[in-house]
Protein backbone atom coordinates (compact mmCIF):
# COMPACT_ATOMS: atom_id res chain seq x y z
CA UNK A 1 0.00 0.00 0.00
CA UNK A 2 2.71 2.47 1.06
CA UNK A 3 4.96 1.52 -1.87
CA UNK A 4 1.99 1.79 -4.13
CA UNK A 5 1.28 5.31 -2.86
CA UNK A 6 4.98 6.23 -3.15
CA UNK A 7 5.05 5.19 -6.80
CA UNK A 8 1.84 7.08 -7.46
CA UNK A 9 3.24 10.17 -5.78
CA UNK A 10 6.45 9.92 -7.81
CA UNK A 11 4.40 9.85 -10.99
CA UNK A 12 2.37 12.83 -9.75
CA UNK A 13 5.60 14.71 -9.10
CA UNK A 14 6.48 14.09 -12.74
CA UNK A 15 3.10 15.66 -13.53
CA UNK A 16 1.63 12.46 -14.93
CA UNK A 17 -2.02 13.46 -15.28
CA UNK A 18 -3.30 9.89 -15.10
CA UNK A 19 -1.51 9.40 -11.80
CA UNK A 20 -2.94 12.64 -10.48
CA UNK A 21 -6.45 11.53 -11.41
CA UNK A 22 -5.84 8.12 -9.83
CA UNK A 23 -4.64 9.71 -6.59
CA UNK A 24 -7.70 11.96 -6.49
CA UNK A 25 -10.02 9.02 -7.17
CA UNK A 26 -8.45 7.12 -4.33
CA UNK A 27 -8.66 9.81 -1.67
CA UNK A 28 -11.39 12.19 -2.76
CA UNK A 29 -14.11 10.33 -0.81
CA UNK A 30 -12.28 10.64 2.51
CA UNK A 31 -11.25 14.23 1.88
CA UNK A 32 -14.74 15.21 0.78
CA UNK A 33 -16.17 13.50 3.87
CA UNK A 34 -13.96 15.58 6.15
CA UNK A 35 -14.79 18.79 4.27
CA UNK A 36 -18.49 18.07 4.35
CA UNK A 37 -18.44 17.27 8.07
CA UNK A 38 -16.55 20.43 8.91
CA UNK A 39 -18.39 22.78 6.56
CA UNK A 40 -21.85 21.22 6.37
CA UNK A 41 -22.50 22.33 2.80
CA UNK A 42 -21.88 20.48 -0.41
CA UNK A 43 -20.78 23.49 -2.44
CA UNK A 44 -18.28 24.69 0.16
CA UNK A 45 -17.05 21.13 0.62
CA UNK A 46 -16.49 20.70 -3.12
CA UNK A 47 -14.63 23.99 -3.39
CA UNK A 48 -12.44 22.99 -0.47
CA UNK A 49 -11.89 19.54 -1.96
CA UNK A 50 -10.56 21.14 -5.13
CA UNK A 51 -8.35 23.55 -3.19
CA UNK A 52 -7.03 20.69 -1.09
CA UNK A 53 -5.86 18.64 -4.05
CA UNK A 54 -4.47 21.66 -5.88
CA UNK A 55 -2.45 22.58 -2.81
CA UNK A 56 -1.43 18.98 -2.19
CA UNK A 57 -0.04 18.55 -5.72
CA UNK A 58 1.83 21.83 -5.47
CA UNK A 59 3.49 20.82 -2.22
CA UNK A 60 3.77 17.10 -2.89
CA UNK A 61 7.56 17.30 -2.73
CA UNK A 62 7.21 18.24 0.97
CA UNK A 63 5.54 14.95 1.83
CA UNK A 64 7.82 12.64 3.83
CA UNK A 65 7.44 9.20 2.29
CA UNK A 66 8.27 7.60 5.66
CA UNK A 67 4.97 8.88 6.99
CA UNK A 68 1.45 7.92 6.00
CA UNK A 69 0.06 9.84 3.07
CA UNK A 70 -3.56 10.08 4.13
CA UNK A 71 -3.07 12.01 7.40
CA UNK A 72 -0.84 14.44 5.50
CA UNK A 73 -3.54 14.97 2.89
CA UNK A 74 -6.31 15.22 5.48
CA UNK A 75 -4.26 17.78 7.39
CA UNK A 76 -4.21 19.96 4.27
CA UNK A 77 -7.96 19.48 3.92
CA UNK A 78 -8.49 20.38 7.58
CA UNK A 79 -6.45 23.56 7.19
CA UNK A 80 -8.41 24.54 4.08
CA UNK A 81 -11.67 23.91 5.95
CA UNK A 82 -10.56 26.09 8.85
CA UNK A 83 -9.67 28.84 6.39
CA UNK A 84 -13.08 28.45 4.75
CA UNK A 85 -14.80 28.63 8.14
CA UNK A 86 -12.94 31.81 9.12
CA UNK A 87 -13.77 33.35 5.71
CA UNK A 88 -17.39 32.42 6.22
CA UNK A 89 -17.37 34.03 9.68
CA UNK A 90 -16.10 37.31 8.20
CA UNK A 91 -18.99 37.40 5.76
CA UNK A 92 -22.35 38.86 6.85
CA UNK A 93 -24.12 36.37 9.08
CA UNK A 94 -26.44 34.03 7.28
CA UNK A 95 -28.03 30.87 8.49
CA UNK A 96 -25.98 27.90 7.36
CA UNK A 97 -28.41 25.29 6.27
CA UNK A 98 -27.07 21.83 6.82
CA UNK A 99 -27.77 19.85 3.72
CA UNK A 100 -28.76 16.27 4.09
CA UNK A 101 -28.59 14.08 1.01
CA UNK A 102 -32.10 13.27 -0.15
CA UNK A 103 -31.37 9.83 -1.50
CA UNK A 104 -34.76 8.37 -0.65
CA UNK A 105 -33.30 6.30 2.17
CA UNK A 106 -35.53 4.46 4.62
CA UNK A 107 -34.40 6.38 7.66
CA UNK A 108 -37.32 7.20 9.83
CA UNK A 109 -38.05 10.76 10.71
CA UNK A 110 -36.47 10.63 14.19
CA UNK A 111 -33.24 9.11 12.94
CA UNK A 112 -33.04 11.62 10.12
CA UNK A 113 -33.59 14.46 12.52
CA UNK A 114 -30.90 13.09 14.85
CA UNK A 115 -28.33 12.88 12.06
CA UNK A 116 -29.18 16.42 10.91
CA UNK A 117 -28.83 17.74 14.42
CA UNK A 118 -25.48 16.03 14.92
CA UNK A 119 -24.23 17.54 11.66
CA UNK A 120 -25.46 20.95 12.78
CA UNK A 121 -23.88 20.53 16.20
CA UNK A 122 -20.56 19.76 14.50
CA UNK A 123 -20.73 23.20 12.88
CA UNK A 124 -21.01 24.79 16.32
CA UNK A 125 -17.75 23.24 17.54
CA UNK A 126 -14.47 25.11 17.38
CA UNK A 127 -12.80 24.20 14.08
CA UNK A 128 -9.85 22.55 15.86
CA UNK A 129 -12.12 20.42 18.02
CA UNK A 130 -14.30 19.52 15.07
CA UNK A 131 -11.29 18.55 12.95
CA UNK A 132 -9.82 16.38 15.71
CA UNK A 133 -13.20 14.75 16.36
CA UNK A 134 -13.83 13.96 12.69
CA UNK A 135 -10.26 12.72 12.24
CA UNK A 136 -10.70 10.35 15.14
CA UNK A 137 -14.28 9.14 14.80
CA UNK A 138 -14.86 9.40 11.06
CA UNK A 139 -11.48 9.05 9.42
CA UNK A 140 -10.33 6.67 12.15
CA UNK A 141 -6.88 8.18 12.47
CA UNK A 142 -4.96 7.37 15.63
CA UNK A 143 -4.22 10.05 18.19
CA UNK A 144 -0.58 9.95 17.13
CA UNK A 145 -1.49 10.54 13.50
CA UNK A 146 -3.83 13.38 14.43
CA UNK A 147 -1.18 15.00 16.62
CA UNK A 148 1.33 14.81 13.77
CA UNK A 149 -1.18 16.04 11.19
CA UNK A 150 -2.39 18.96 13.28
CA UNK A 151 1.07 19.69 14.70
CA UNK A 152 -0.09 19.72 18.31
CA UNK A 153 0.84 17.56 21.33
CA UNK A 154 -0.88 14.22 21.82
CA UNK A 155 -2.52 15.37 25.06
CA UNK A 156 -4.03 18.35 23.29
CA UNK A 157 -5.62 16.11 20.68
CA UNK A 158 -7.15 13.89 23.36
CA UNK A 159 -8.48 16.93 25.19
CA UNK A 160 -9.98 18.32 21.99
CA UNK A 161 -11.72 15.05 21.14
CA UNK A 162 -13.09 14.66 24.68
CA UNK A 163 -14.31 18.26 24.71
CA UNK A 164 -15.87 17.81 21.28
CA UNK A 165 -17.86 14.82 22.55
CA UNK A 166 -19.05 16.74 25.61
CA UNK A 167 -19.93 19.85 23.64
CA UNK A 168 -21.80 17.85 21.03
CA UNK A 169 -23.90 16.18 23.70
CA UNK A 170 -24.49 19.52 25.38
CA UNK A 171 -25.64 21.06 22.10
CA UNK A 172 -27.95 18.14 21.39
CA UNK A 173 -29.43 18.53 24.85
CA UNK A 174 -29.97 22.25 24.40
CA UNK A 175 -31.83 21.51 21.20
CA UNK A 176 -33.78 18.87 23.05
CA UNK A 177 -32.67 16.19 20.68
CA UNK A 178 -31.61 14.11 23.65
CA UNK A 179 -32.93 14.32 27.18
CA UNK A 180 -31.49 16.44 29.95
CA UNK A 181 -29.43 14.38 32.36
CA UNK A 182 -31.21 13.61 35.59
CA UNK A 183 -28.62 15.24 37.84
CA UNK A 184 -28.89 18.45 35.87
CA UNK A 185 -32.67 18.41 36.17
CA UNK A 186 -32.38 17.81 39.91
CA UNK A 187 -30.24 20.94 40.22
CA UNK A 188 -32.97 23.12 38.71
CA UNK B 1 -17.60 2.46 40.96
CA UNK B 2 -17.69 6.21 41.49
CA UNK B 3 -19.24 8.51 38.86
CA UNK B 4 -15.85 10.14 38.03
CA UNK B 5 -14.35 6.71 37.44
CA UNK B 6 -17.33 5.85 35.27
CA UNK B 7 -16.74 8.89 33.07
CA UNK B 8 -13.01 8.22 32.78
CA UNK B 9 -13.60 4.60 31.82
CA UNK B 10 -16.23 5.60 29.28
CA UNK B 11 -13.79 7.99 27.56
CA UNK B 12 -11.02 5.38 27.66
CA UNK B 13 -13.27 2.89 25.92
CA UNK B 14 -14.29 5.47 23.32
CA UNK B 15 -10.61 6.32 22.76
CA UNK B 16 -10.03 2.63 22.07
CA UNK B 17 -12.96 2.62 19.67
CA UNK B 18 -14.96 0.30 21.91
CA UNK B 19 -18.63 0.60 22.75
CA UNK B 20 -19.10 1.64 26.39
CA UNK B 21 -22.63 0.28 26.60
CA UNK B 22 -21.19 -3.22 26.19
CA UNK B 23 -18.76 -2.90 29.08
CA UNK B 24 -19.77 -4.97 32.13
CA UNK B 25 -18.38 -2.56 34.74
CA UNK B 26 -20.17 0.40 33.24
CA UNK B 27 -23.38 -1.53 32.91
CA UNK B 28 -23.18 -2.52 36.54
CA UNK B 29 -22.74 1.12 37.55
CA UNK B 30 -25.55 2.51 35.40
CA UNK B 31 -27.90 -0.04 36.88
CA UNK B 32 -27.64 1.84 40.18
CA UNK B 33 -26.86 5.40 38.94
CA UNK B 34 -29.52 7.06 36.79
CA UNK B 35 -27.36 10.14 36.13
CA UNK B 36 -24.57 8.04 34.63
CA UNK B 37 -27.17 6.07 32.74
CA UNK B 38 -28.31 9.31 31.13
CA UNK B 39 -24.72 10.11 30.23
CA UNK B 40 -24.20 6.72 28.65
CA UNK B 41 -27.40 7.00 26.69
CA UNK B 42 -26.40 10.46 25.47
CA UNK B 43 -23.14 9.05 24.13
CA UNK B 44 -25.08 6.26 22.46
CA UNK B 45 -27.40 8.80 20.82
CA UNK B 46 -24.45 10.86 19.60
CA UNK B 47 -22.74 7.92 17.99
CA UNK B 48 -26.01 6.64 16.55
CA UNK B 49 -26.44 10.05 14.95
CA UNK B 50 -22.89 9.94 13.60
CA UNK B 51 -23.48 6.54 12.07
CA UNK B 52 -26.69 7.71 10.47
CA UNK B 53 -25.05 10.70 8.87
CA UNK B 54 -24.44 10.18 5.20
CA UNK B 55 -21.80 11.94 3.22
CA UNK B 56 -23.01 12.84 -0.26
CA UNK B 57 -20.83 11.86 -3.17
CA UNK B 58 -18.73 14.64 -4.60
CA UNK B 59 -19.67 15.44 -8.17
CA UNK B 60 -16.22 14.43 -9.35
CA UNK B 61 -15.88 17.36 -11.76
CA UNK B 62 -13.12 18.85 -9.71
CA UNK B 63 -10.35 16.56 -10.97
CA UNK B 64 -9.98 18.27 -14.36
CA UNK B 65 -9.97 21.67 -12.70
CA UNK B 66 -7.24 20.54 -10.29
CA UNK B 67 -5.03 19.20 -13.09
CA UNK B 68 -5.52 22.44 -15.00
CA UNK B 69 -4.76 24.57 -11.92
CA UNK B 70 -1.57 22.66 -11.19
CA UNK B 71 -0.38 22.93 -14.80
CA UNK B 72 -1.09 26.68 -14.81
CA UNK B 73 0.75 27.04 -11.51
CA UNK B 74 3.79 25.27 -12.97
CA UNK B 75 3.80 27.53 -16.03
CA UNK B 76 3.49 30.59 -13.81
CA UNK B 77 6.41 29.39 -11.72
CA UNK B 78 8.59 28.82 -14.81
CA UNK B 79 7.65 32.28 -16.08
CA UNK B 80 8.58 33.84 -12.72
CA UNK B 81 11.97 32.15 -12.85
CA UNK B 82 12.48 33.34 -16.42
CA UNK B 83 11.65 36.92 -15.39
CA UNK B 84 14.04 36.71 -12.45
CA UNK B 85 16.80 35.32 -14.69
CA UNK B 86 16.22 38.10 -17.25
CA UNK B 87 16.27 40.73 -14.50
CA UNK B 88 19.56 39.36 -13.19
CA UNK B 89 21.06 39.46 -16.69
CA UNK B 90 19.91 43.05 -17.25
CA UNK B 91 21.26 44.14 -13.88
CA UNK B 92 24.55 42.39 -14.60
CA UNK B 93 24.70 44.15 -17.97
CA UNK B 94 23.95 47.57 -16.50
CA UNK B 95 26.31 47.27 -13.55
CA UNK B 96 29.33 48.73 -15.42
CA UNK B 97 27.33 51.87 -16.34
CA UNK B 98 25.81 52.29 -12.93
CA UNK B 99 29.13 51.92 -11.17
CA UNK B 100 30.83 54.28 -13.65
CA UNK B 101 28.29 57.09 -13.49
CA UNK B 102 27.49 56.93 -9.81
CA UNK B 103 30.88 58.22 -8.57
CA UNK B 104 30.88 61.91 -9.32
CA UNK B 105 34.36 63.41 -9.12
CA UNK B 106 34.96 66.10 -6.54
CA UNK B 107 36.24 69.08 -8.56
CA UNK B 108 38.23 70.48 -5.61
CA UNK B 109 40.44 67.39 -5.64
CA UNK B 110 41.04 67.77 -9.32
CA UNK B 111 41.97 71.42 -8.91
CA UNK B 112 44.50 70.51 -6.22
CA UNK B 113 46.16 67.84 -8.32
CA UNK B 114 49.76 68.61 -9.18
CA UNK B 115 50.31 69.73 -12.71
CA UNK B 116 53.36 67.57 -13.21
CA UNK B 117 52.30 64.50 -15.19
CA UNK B 118 55.07 62.47 -13.61
CA UNK B 119 53.64 63.28 -10.17
CA UNK B 120 50.27 62.15 -11.44
CA UNK B 121 51.62 58.88 -12.60
CA UNK B 122 53.42 58.21 -9.36
CA UNK B 123 51.62 55.69 -7.23
CA UNK B 124 53.05 57.18 -4.01
CA UNK B 125 52.15 60.79 -3.37
CA UNK B 126 50.22 62.92 -0.93
CA UNK B 127 50.37 63.77 2.73
CA UNK B 128 47.74 61.21 3.80
CA UNK B 129 49.52 58.33 2.16
CA UNK B 130 49.71 54.95 3.79
CA UNK B 131 53.24 53.79 4.22
CA UNK B 132 54.24 50.67 2.32
CA UNK B 133 57.99 50.46 2.82
CA UNK B 134 58.39 46.88 1.60
CA UNK B 135 57.09 47.72 -1.82
CA UNK B 136 58.10 51.27 -2.48
CA UNK B 137 60.81 52.29 -0.11
CA UNK B 138 61.02 54.02 3.23
CA UNK B 139 60.02 57.52 2.10
CA UNK B 140 57.33 56.56 -0.33
CA UNK B 141 53.81 55.46 0.30
CA UNK B 142 50.70 54.46 -1.57
CA UNK B 143 48.60 57.56 -1.05
CA UNK B 144 44.84 57.83 -0.66
CA UNK B 145 45.11 60.96 -2.80
CA UNK B 146 46.72 58.97 -5.53
CA UNK B 147 43.96 56.37 -5.44
CA UNK B 148 41.33 59.11 -5.63
CA UNK B 149 43.07 60.88 -8.49
CA UNK B 150 43.55 57.57 -10.27
CA UNK B 151 39.88 56.83 -9.92
CA UNK B 152 38.99 60.29 -11.25
CA UNK B 153 41.28 59.84 -14.20
CA UNK B 154 39.33 56.66 -14.98
CA UNK B 155 36.04 58.51 -14.54
CA UNK B 156 37.28 61.17 -16.95
CA UNK B 157 37.71 58.49 -19.51
CA UNK B 158 34.12 57.32 -19.00
CA UNK B 159 31.36 58.98 -21.02
CA UNK B 160 30.40 62.35 -19.52
CA UNK B 161 26.76 61.73 -20.30
CA UNK B 162 24.57 58.83 -21.04
CA UNK B 163 24.43 59.95 -24.64
CA UNK B 164 27.89 58.50 -25.13
CA UNK B 165 27.04 55.17 -23.63
CA UNK B 166 26.96 53.38 -26.93
CA UNK B 167 30.21 54.89 -28.10
CA UNK B 168 32.26 53.17 -25.40
CA UNK B 169 33.27 49.60 -25.71
CA UNK B 170 29.95 47.90 -25.08
CA UNK B 171 29.11 44.39 -25.99
CA UNK B 172 27.11 44.48 -29.20
CA UNK B 173 24.10 42.96 -27.49
CA UNK B 174 23.96 45.83 -25.00
CA UNK B 175 24.08 48.68 -27.51
CA UNK B 176 20.35 48.71 -28.31
CA UNK B 177 19.67 48.65 -24.59
CA UNK B 178 21.97 51.61 -24.03
CA UNK B 179 20.30 53.52 -26.88
CA UNK B 180 16.87 52.86 -25.39
CA UNK B 181 18.13 54.03 -22.03
CA UNK B 182 19.55 57.14 -23.67
CA UNK B 183 16.26 57.94 -25.42
CA UNK B 184 14.30 57.46 -22.20
CA UNK B 185 16.71 59.76 -20.38
CA UNK B 186 16.24 62.41 -23.08
CA UNK B 187 12.48 62.21 -22.84
CA UNK B 188 12.58 62.54 -19.05
CA UNK B 189 14.84 65.57 -19.22
CA UNK B 190 12.64 67.30 -21.75
CA UNK B 191 9.49 66.50 -19.78
CA UNK B 192 10.71 68.37 -16.70
CA UNK B 193 10.34 72.12 -17.37
CA UNK B 194 12.71 73.18 -14.56
CA UNK B 195 15.56 71.07 -15.81
CA UNK B 196 16.29 72.58 -19.13
CA UNK B 197 18.27 70.22 -21.23
CA UNK B 198 20.54 72.26 -23.44
CA UNK B 199 22.68 69.40 -24.63
CA UNK B 200 21.07 69.46 -28.03
CA UNK B 201 18.12 70.88 -29.92
CA UNK B 202 14.69 69.42 -30.02
CA UNK B 203 14.54 65.65 -30.51
CA UNK B 204 15.19 64.67 -34.05
CA UNK B 205 14.42 61.51 -35.89
CA UNK B 206 17.52 59.72 -37.08
CA UNK B 207 16.42 60.19 -40.69
CA UNK B 208 13.57 62.15 -42.16
CA UNK B 209 11.58 62.17 -45.30
CA UNK B 210 10.03 65.26 -46.74
CA UNK B 211 6.33 65.41 -47.34
CA UNK B 212 7.04 65.47 -51.02
CA UNK B 213 9.00 62.25 -50.81
CA UNK B 214 6.23 60.62 -48.86
CA UNK B 215 3.52 61.62 -51.27
CA UNK B 216 5.59 60.81 -54.34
Amino acid sequence: MTDDICRLVQRCLARDQLAMTELMDRFSGRVFGLCYRMLGQRQDAEDTLQETFTRAFKSLHHWDSKRAFEPWLLAIAGNRCRTAISTRQRRPKTQVLVEQPSDGSELNQAAKMLSEEVQRALQDLKPDHCQAFVFFHENELSYFEIAAAMDVPLGTVKTWVHRARKELIETLRQRQVIEEPLHAMRNV
Amino acid sequence: MRCETFEQRMHTLLDNRQRPELDDQLRAHVAVCPACQEQLESQESLFAGLELMDVPESRGEFADAVVKDVAQGDRRRYFQWAVIAAAVLVIAGLTPFLSGTSSEPDPSHLVNQPADPQENQSPITGPNAISTPDLIGPNKSVGGDYLVSFAFSQVDQLPDSIEKLDSVGLAKGLRPLARSFNSAYDVILRAIPVLRDDRSGSPQAEFSLSIGELTA
